[in-house]
């Protein structure tokens, strides 16, 4: 009896062990695409475990993992923004960001799409053009900043930068045609 | 987005915007709905990009370990919580008799104490709970001041089980708590000329003030001496050992390091190919649950500050991540962050030691810091130091040039520009050294190749080393790298 006990204990955590495996990286990238900030989407995303497993006997095992984990997600985001006005001086970019954020969470209910989008995302890197996927790995890959990209590209800053801004608003419409199902 | 609003997002996103642009670029956004809500779809989707880009295996693995670990440190501190509120304050929350007062029924009134009353004789009953008992271990070299459930104490030794924890008074103002599953031997203090505890396995935590003999931890081949401090020992799975104030020396072998508050020092986990023995300390993860057990036992742990979260620079900014580092041959290293950036400290005087940053995934480069001399014995080298996927590692340290440009100033900045040639040789391209004060007294080299014929490959990470001195190294970066 001891025996099963323990294994059960044993099974249960290998089970959350796995769990954890898999829905992390993307529950963290879906907080640190909303926070902009690391350690703050490595927090929230212990939050989101933590709680998932508080409540893990009021979950129906036939239903998908993914929309649950990311509404906790979505909970913690906005209990977290509350808590954060404090900290930031109400005239400013960054109040301006939150507001907004706030706002549009509220209104979104199609938060669960974000994992369909971040694959979109890759697809749509894949088909970028040499020069533009070369930009985008000097600047996210091997975290150069703009003036030394520039310098290696022999071309300006300013010119870098705009150019990533382009292919960002690229990218944003190719994800948005394959998530519609369109050709990019 | 019309030209001037590309280039004002551009800044923002890549963090080079000047506050007067700022101001501008906040009114356009508080004006056009439609630059906003582009605005916002570039900021997500460069963070998206960012995450992307830099997620591999490893980083994974580390990601998926801290939020196991933050799980399980809050299971155990949950369920340990759970039975001393039971056994030792079996009297309702708070919150449970604020929630009977807003319900306006009186009747709760009167059943609150009597069931508080029945709950005490039963669970004193049951679990034989000792709070005013006293026990002592040894010939009186320390008193059970508190314990809960059965704590066996045999001569000087001190074990706990499963559902047990105690605390101890050992000597004058000195409070030890030992954990569930946690064995002790505590050695005399009155006759003996110091006060030594044994942690065969377990965790304590020691709470004691400056001493006036030797007060040492010991667990295994490794002795911590306290110098009045608040600090817990857990050896599961390895020895991990958190400052939270004063001092204390951690001894591992014969290398010893001063290891303040708000730091702690974990098992090598980093050293994976050299299991050499070394001391590596780290800014205090600052998980509140770190002493919720000892609370749990209504051990007051006044005056604990408040930690600082450790930041990994992640800006985008730095091509060296200094939260993942080796450290091979040993030497006392500290990697902190300061306000100024990041500081690295080799602490002891060793024949040769070297830390080195983040995965192999450089072909070229610049390496540049400053460092200074603590302590030497013989003539010092710092130099960068080089590691290749295979594992293979290298080091050009400079000797005589660095004696040249410590005559002028403390600080000397060291600059290495390297290429791995297509033959997978190390090439440094050119080096120059200069006191910090004096840049016109430099010491340029050029060519400088690598000497070893072991495996090498294409790619390498940077670091940096010392030789027979302790040094401080500030302002570590890599540019210009491919």
């Amino acid at each position: 009896m001891e025996t099963s006990v323990a294994d059960g204990e044993c099974d249960q955590s290998k089970r959350v062990e796995a769990l954890v495996y898999k829905y992390q990286a993307r529950i963290r990238a879906f907080l640190f695409s909303r926070t902009g900030d690391a350690d703050v989407a490595d927090d929230l995303a212990q939050e989101v475990f933590l709680v998932f497993l508080k409540r893990i006997d009021k979950f129906d095992a036939s239903q998908p993992v993914w929309p649950w984990l990311v509404g906790i997600a979505r909970n913690k985001l906005r209990e977290h923004w509350r808590s954060r006005p404090r900290e930031i001086p109400t005239d400013s970019i960054e109040a301006f960001i939150q507001e907004a954020q706030i706002t549009s969470e509220e209104a979104d209910n199609m938060v669960e799409a974000h994992e369909q989008r971040l694959n979109a995302l890759r697809v749509c890197i894949a088909k970028l053009a040499p020069a533009s996927r070369k930009l985008l790995q000097m600047t996210y890959e091997q975290r150069m900043r703009s003036e030394d990209v520039a310098i290696a590209l022999r071309r300006k800053a300013g010119a870098i930068r705009v150019a990533l801004c382009r292919v960002r608003s690229w990218l944003a419409g190719c994800i948005q045609k394959c998530q519609e199902g369109l050709p990019a | 987005m019309n030209t001037r609003a590309t280039q004002l997002t551009a800044a923002y996103v890549d963090n080079t915007i000047s506050v007067e642009e700022r101001t501008e670029l906040l009114d356009l956004l508080r004006s056009d709905r439609n630059l906003a809500t582009e605005f916002l779809g570039q900021l997500v989707l460069h963070r998206e990009l960012a995450f992307i880009f830099q997620e591999d295996e490893a980083s994974e693995r580390r990601a998926t370990d801290r939020i196991l670990y933050f799980l399980e440190a809050n299971r155990t501190a949950k369920e340990f919580m759970g039975k001393v509120k039971q056994r030792i304050h079996p009297r309702p929350l708070v919150s449970d008799r604020q929630k009977a007062i807003r319900s306006g029924k009186a009747f709760r009134w009167m059943v609150i104490p009597l069931a508080a009353a029945a709950a005490v004789a039963v669970v004193f009953w049951l679990f034989n709970i000792s709070v005013q008992r006293v026990e002592y271990v040894g010939d009186r070299i320390a008193r059970v001041e508190r314990k809960i459930g059965r704590v066996d104490v045999s001569g000087n030794r001190v074990s706990t089980g499963s559902d047990s924890a105690c605390v101890l008074e050992y000597g004058a103002d000195t409070f030890v708590v030992l954990d569930q599953r946690s064995k002790a031997r505590l050695h005399g203090y009155q006759q003996a000329a110091s006060k030594v505890i044994e942690l065969a396995e377990g965790r304590i935590y020691v709470d004691a003030a400056r001493q006036t003999k030797p007060f040492l931890v010991k667990s295994g081949d490794t002795s911590v001496e306290v110098l009045g401090t608040k600090l817990q020992i857990t050896n599961r799975n390895g020895l991990y050992v958190d400052v939270f104030d004063g001092k204390v020396r951690y001894m591992l072998g014969d290398m010893n390091a001063y290891v303040g508050g708000c730091k702690s020092i974990a098992p090598t986990s980093y050293v994976v190919e050299d299991p050499a023995p070394c001391i590596t300390v780290k800014t205090l993860d600052p998980d509140k649950q770190l002493l919720s057990w000892v609370a749990g036992l209504g051990v007051e742990i006044p005056n604990i500050p408040v930690l600082a979260r450790q930041r990994t620079p992640r800006t985008g900014r730095s091509l060296i991540d200094f939260g993942n580092y080796k450290i091979f041959w040993g030497g006392v290293w500290k990697v902190e962050h300061t306000e100024a950036g990041t500081v690295i400290r080799q602490e002891v005087v060793c024949e040769e030691a070297a830390i080195l940053f983040g995965k192999p995934k450089w072909r070229q480069g610049t390496v540049e810091f400053k460092c200074r001399v603590l302590k030497t014995s013989g003539d010092p080298g710092i130099g960068a130091w080089f590691q290749y996927s295979s594992g293979t590692r290298e080091g050009f340290a400079a000797t005589r040039s660095l004696a040249q440009a410590l005559k002028h100033d403390n600080w000397v900045a060291m600059r290495y520009n390297f290429e791995i040639t297509t033959q997978k040789k190390l090439v440094i391209r050119s080096w120059s050294i200069w006191p910090v004060n004096k840049p016109d007294e430099i010491v340029i080299g050029r060519n400088m190749m690598s000497r070893q014929e072991t495996k090498r490959t294409r790619i390498c990470c940077v670091g940096v080393g010392t030789a027979n001195c302790a040094a401080e190294i500030s302002d570590f970066r890599l540019t210009e790298a491919k």
